[in-house]
């Protein structure tokens, strides 16, 4: 059998100052926890510049590499540049060659080029003389045949033709490239 | 109010007092320093990572350039340049267009230069020459023009025969001739380097083959110079 003694107001003190005890430690406890936080921070902060500073001096060490290099960068940028415009130039055969070497090939051997022109957008001009109809026909037939111009000439035209007394025909072509 | 009353509100109300105090502490401590440190971590790692990523790339291009020849470098920009050269270089292209003609029986009559129609969207200006030769090896010629070292392309072309049958020819041939100005400016230091590739490698190879070819042709056209002193 318990018996209390004590006086009411004592009772209510103690339980306040217990209750006083609680907030004060778990508050005590925050502000603990808080200050670790904060000097975590700080010392975290602190790493970051250092590794910050190392990282900006190694920068400026290879800038300097680099740009103590600069001649050689330079040597190497020309270099490509003039390699990647040759290759550019020279890997593409100019239309007016090879319409010229197409159209050269195609010409049986009993017909004469007397005149032969390529002007700078490519149209081709040839003034032919032919010993018999025929062989002018079958040239026409040649230039006309995708397969045996290669899909290279869009039209020829046949801009003059004639028969002379010495029984050569002469003809003018115009042929126009892709 | 003196310290005794002070003490006494305390003690009464020190169970609101004291986490209040600690409440208004942590909220200095949360906004003054813990959200700077750590907002400041947070953007800090992202411009470290730049840093490092920028010294990365640069420390890769500063070693790519110590492994680089310098001596086997300079000789292919030299012969790039003797192909391409920052200017027109006529007498190189006079040269190359009469080592070309002699090799395939071709005699030169008349030789202009013009403006370029700028073909390829480069610079370039126009080689007109008046030729005759046999007529079996203007095909030739032309490929010849178009292969050399130094970048030509055919602009347009006249020919004729003078005599029904004949095996000459007469023809006008003009040629685009090609050049490219030196860059005035060669770009930053973080701007990546540039990679000569295997057809790059090919390329400077044939074209020092072809420039020699040419120097060694030059030798023989040279001894049809003339006197070194005329007044001898």
């Amino acid at each position: 059998m318990d018996i209390n003694l004590l006086p009411i107001g004592y009772t209510k003190l103690r339980k306040r100052d217990t209750k006083f005890y609680q907030v004060q430690t778990i508050s005590i406890y925050l502000l603990l926890l808080l200050i670790f936080v904060t000097s975590i921070t700080v010392a975290l902060r602190f790493l970051q510049t250092q590794q910050i500073k190392a990282a900006e001096a190694n920068l400026q060490e290879f800038n300097l590499q680099v740009s103590s290099l600069k001649s050689k960068e330079a040597s190497l940028v020309i270099l490509k540049d003039r390699l990647t415009t040759i290759d550019q130039i020279s890997t593409v055969p100019s239309k007016q060659r090879s319409v010229y070497n197409l159209v050269n090939g195609l010409i049986p051997p009993n017909l004469t080029l007397s005149f032969v022109s390529v002007d700078r957008s490519g149209n081709m001009l040839l003034s032919i003389v032919a010993p018999n109809f025929s062989s002018l026909d079958g040239l026409l037939a040649t230039l006309g045949s995708t397969q045996k111009n290669e899909n290279k000439i869009t039209s020829t035209s046949l801009e003059s033709f004639s028969r002379s007394r010495d029984g050569l025909y002469r003809a003018s072509l115009k042929i126009v490239p892709k | 109010m003196n310290k005794e009353a002070l003490q006494e509100f305390y003690q009464k109300n020190k169970i609101i007092i004291f986490p209040v105090l600690v409440a208004i502490s942590s909220l200095i401590l949360i906004v003054l320093i813990i959200y700077p440190q750590i907002s400041g971590l947070i953007n800090t790692n992202s411009t470290l990572l730049q840093v490092k990523q920028k010294s990365g790339f640069l420390e890769v291009k500063a070693q790519e350039l110590q492994s680089l020849d310098e001596v086997q470098l300079q000789k292919d920009l030299g012969v790039a340049l003797n192909a391409l050269p920052s200017n027109q270089d006529y007498l190189e292209v006079i040269n190359i267009i009469q080592g070309l003609l002699n090799q395939n029986a071709f005699s030169l009559q008349t030789l202009q230069f013009g403006q370029g129609d700028n073909t390829a969207g480069k610079p370039s200006f126009i080689v007109k020459m008046e030729i005759s030769g046999p007529k079996s090896a203007l095909n030739q010629l032309l490929t010849s023009m178009e292969s050399t070292y130094r970048p030509m392309r055919l602009a347009s072309i006249e020919t004729n025969s003078p005599k029904q049958g004949s095996s000459t020819i007469n023809a006008t041939v003009a040629v685009n001739v090609f050049y490219s100005p030196l860059p005035t400016t060669l770009g930053s230091v973080e701007a990546p380097l540039p990679i000569l590739s295997d057809r790059d490698q090919e390329l400077v190879t044939t074209l020092a083959k072809s420039v020699s070819l040419v120097a060694v042709g030059n030798v023989s056209v040279s001894v049809l110079r003339g006197k070194t002193d005329p007044f001898e």
